[in-house]
């Protein structure tokens, strides 16, 4: 008698099943983006359902977070295929040029105020040293009340244009942080 | 029409926008939308170079083990080690090297199915008997690896630059999204026989979309990786009198107090033996700190499949026996957070099929960085305000550097010429050069075809040194993914005749 366990086929079946879903789930947008400006809720919130299904099926076989990462890069590799299918490849030419379902301009964003070069190294030094000192400080304010923590972030300086705003709140972290290092519970 | 696009510009699809349902994002103020977008072209061409760089290098070292096996093909492979393999290799290991503190034996694995030791710079190779055959410590791999982790600076300043570069390249990546509420609204629309300035947004737009998840890991984990040394200096200074170590103690595990006096190698079969009933620990590498003293120890990182974290690491004491678990796998959110940024960072969590996800992502992000700039560029010349000498030097920057580090594996392969002159130098030449002569598409299409030669040149040295070697196996894999690149890369097309608006 065979005493041998059968191989268990049920997590690849559920990994195969992800990966369908992934590709209906970005047909479904791809659906939605095309039929606007129809109504194209359903579609919408069915395809993101799809994709977080997807990544939850995926964790018999992958494991938990695993199947995350694996599903979010599925879900890359499926939208880079529709946009290769829908897109504009050669110029169009006579009434065959259908239009493309596009924002005017290619959702370019508004042009921003003039800069200049002080204003730019101001805003390097900020987005360097400046933001590095308040990460830093934020950073051992979390390890000194949460032991075993790390976080930092300079992320702000990087996206703000007004210098001023962001001095003063960087100074204002590095403050506060410095505070909290120097009130931890010894 | 949106209130953030510009009024004075009516477009021929302005009928197609007007036809748009309303988005179902949230508007965003004008000028909230004005100064971010300004930070973002900014502070985006300062760093972009480095990005790119960075970017560009890390893309190219997700395949490090493929490229280390690329390089020395000559050394044996196997696809496992006995434990007595094991135990012989280090007693070796520890005989020819009695002065080292630290010996890191890397057990075969899929992506790199060799029985090999890390010893200070150098890296030995054991047959199945646990003889030490021969060194690969492919020296074009390791200025690989140093050119992205370090740009090539002393070390701890290099890594806390690359670190910063993360943190610029997460700004960029989140203020892109505020600058550009619609982009999710035309998340399909790829329009590349557009207008020049329309192509290179759509694909900026679309690239920059569905790599997002993968961009903002990658970044975030670059920057938290380069930056944690600096953290950690500060951490020390306040918490423990300057004491790393200690600050380190919970994530990479303690290191015992020296002892020279001798001791009897440890037991490692019988380390190793303790992994045999536990079906979800894969040993992969094995660290032994002072080998032969009676301050040794022994820690093994096992893999575990099913888990994005790198490792959970065990310590033996000399005898075998299981001392301690450090907890990477369970032990809080912070230690599996900590443990798990360096897979997702490197994308060797998956095998091949993630790593090649990866690779075309790295692509993406490469190309993303290049056409932001390019969109920025194109914009200012519509203005009237052209930089021409800025976007030679950036069509440069973009593809010679891609040339220069091809040569840099062409020259070394040949004449062990030194990859980090090789790589740097020319590069600051073309720069020069492109800055002082002829236009963009000039330099564009040269080094492309320059890129294209230098790939096929680095296949066509590979197999002249290693003859049959590089027919096989990863090696293989290696030049024929090279060939494609170079096939890719060759300017075939004539450009297309663009119109001047969508």
């Amino acid at each position: 008698m065979n005493t041998a366990a059968p191989p268990n086929t049920g997590p690849t079946l559920l990994a195969l099943a992800a990966t369908l879903m992934v590709a209906v789930g970005i047909w479904m947008l791809w659906l939605a983006w095309k039929r606007n400006p129809k109504p194209r809720g359903g579609l919408i919130a069915g395809g993101w359902a799809l994709l977080v299904a997807a990544a939850v099926l995926l964790a018999p076989w992958a494991g938990g977070d695993r199947g995350v990462a694996i599903s979010t890069l599925l879900v890359a590799a499926a939208a880079a295929v529709f946009i290769v299918i829908s897109g504009r490849w050669t110029p169009p030419r006579g009434k065959k040029a259908r239009p493309i379902r596009a924002t005017a301009g290619g959702a370019e964003p508004a042009t921003g105020p003039a800069t200049t070069w002080p204003r730019t190294l101001a805003a390097v030094l900020l987005a360097l040293p400046v933001s590095t000192a308040a990460c830093v400080a934020a950073g051992v304010a979390m390890v000194v009340w949460t032991p075993g923590s790390q976080a930092g972030a300079m992320v702000w300086t990087c996206a703000d244009r007004k210098l001023l705003r962001t001095t003063i709140g960087l100074v204002a972290i590095t403050a506060v942080c410095a505070l909290a290092v120097v009130l931890r519970p010894q | 029409m949106d209130a953030v696009t510009p009024p004075s510009k009516p477009t021929p699809s302005a009928k197609a926008e007007a036809a748009n349902s309303p988005s179902i994002w949230p508007k965003v103020s004008p000028a909230f939308v004005r100064t971010v977008l300004s930070g973002h072209s900014g502070l985006g061409l300062v760093a972009a170079a480095l990005i790119y760089i960075v970017c560009l290098s890390g893309t190219v070292a997700v395949f490090l083990n493929e490229l280390k096996l690329w390089e020395e093909p000559a050394a044996p492979t196997l696809t496992h080690a006995s434990p007595q393999a094991v135990q012989t290799f280090a007693e070796a290991l520890a005989k020819a090297h009695p002065k080292v503190p630290f010996i890191y034996l890397g057990l075969p694995a899929d992506d790199m199915p060799r029985l090999h030791a890390y010893v200070g710079e150098q890296v030995f190779v054991a047959d199945a008997q646990g003889r030490i055959v021969g060194e690969a410590s492919s020296p074009w791999v390791h200025f690989l690896e140093h050119l992205h982790v370090y740009l090539h600076l002393p070390e701890t300043l290099g890594m806390i630059v690359v670190g910063l570069i993360g943190a610029a390249l997460t700004g960029l990546i989140i203020s892109g999204f505020l600058a550009h509420p619609k982009i999710f609204r035309d998340a399909f629309a790829f329009r590349w026989a557009g207008a020049k300035r329309l192509s290179q947004a759509d694909l900026h737009n679309r690239l920059s979309v569905w790599g997002a998840p993968f961009h903002f890991v990658v970044a975030w984990t670059g920057a938290y990786i380069g930056l944690a040394s600096l953290l950690l200096f500060a951490v020390a200074g306040v918490t423990t009198k300057g004491d790393i170590a200690k600050v380190t103690a919970p994530i990479y595990g303690s290191v015992p107090k020296a002892d020279p006096a001798p001791a009897p190698m440890p037991d490692l079969v019988k380390a190793l033996a303790w992994f045999d009933d536990k079906p979800d620990l894969e040993p992969t590498l094995i660290s032994l700190t002072a080998l032969g003293t009676r301050g040794q120890m022994v820690e093994v990182n096992a893999e575990m499949p099913k888990r994005l974290i790198y490792a959970e690491r065990y310590t033996f004491d000399a005898q075998g026996r299981m001392t301690h678990k450090l907890g990477l796998s369970d032990d809080g959110l912070g230690k599996q957070v900590f443990a798990s940024s360096y897979p997702l960072h490197f994308g060797s969590f998956g095998g091949l099929p993630v790593k090649i996800a990866y690779g075309l992502l790295g692509v993406a992000l490469c190309v993303v960085t290049s056409s932001g700039v390019t969109i920025w560029l194109t914009r200012r010349r519509e203005r009237g305000r052209p930089a021409e000498r800025l976007e030679k030097a950036w069509a440069v920057i973009v593809w010679g550097s891609v040339v220069t580090l091809t040569l840099s594996a062409a020259l070394w392969l040949a004449f062990k010429a030194p990859p980090v002159w090789v790589f740097w130098a020319p590069l600051a030449v073309l720069v020069a050069a492109a800055v002082a002569a002829k236009d963009a598409r000039f330099w564009i299409v040269g080094l492309r075809i320059a890129a294209s030669l230098t790939l096929a040149a680095v296949v066509a040295i590979h197999v002249v040194r290693f003859g049959p070697l590089a027919f096989g196996g990863v090696a293989l894999g290696v030049n024929l993914t090279l060939l494609v690149l170079a096939a890719l890369i060759a300017p075939w097309r004539k450009p297309i005749a663009r119109a001047e608006a969508a």
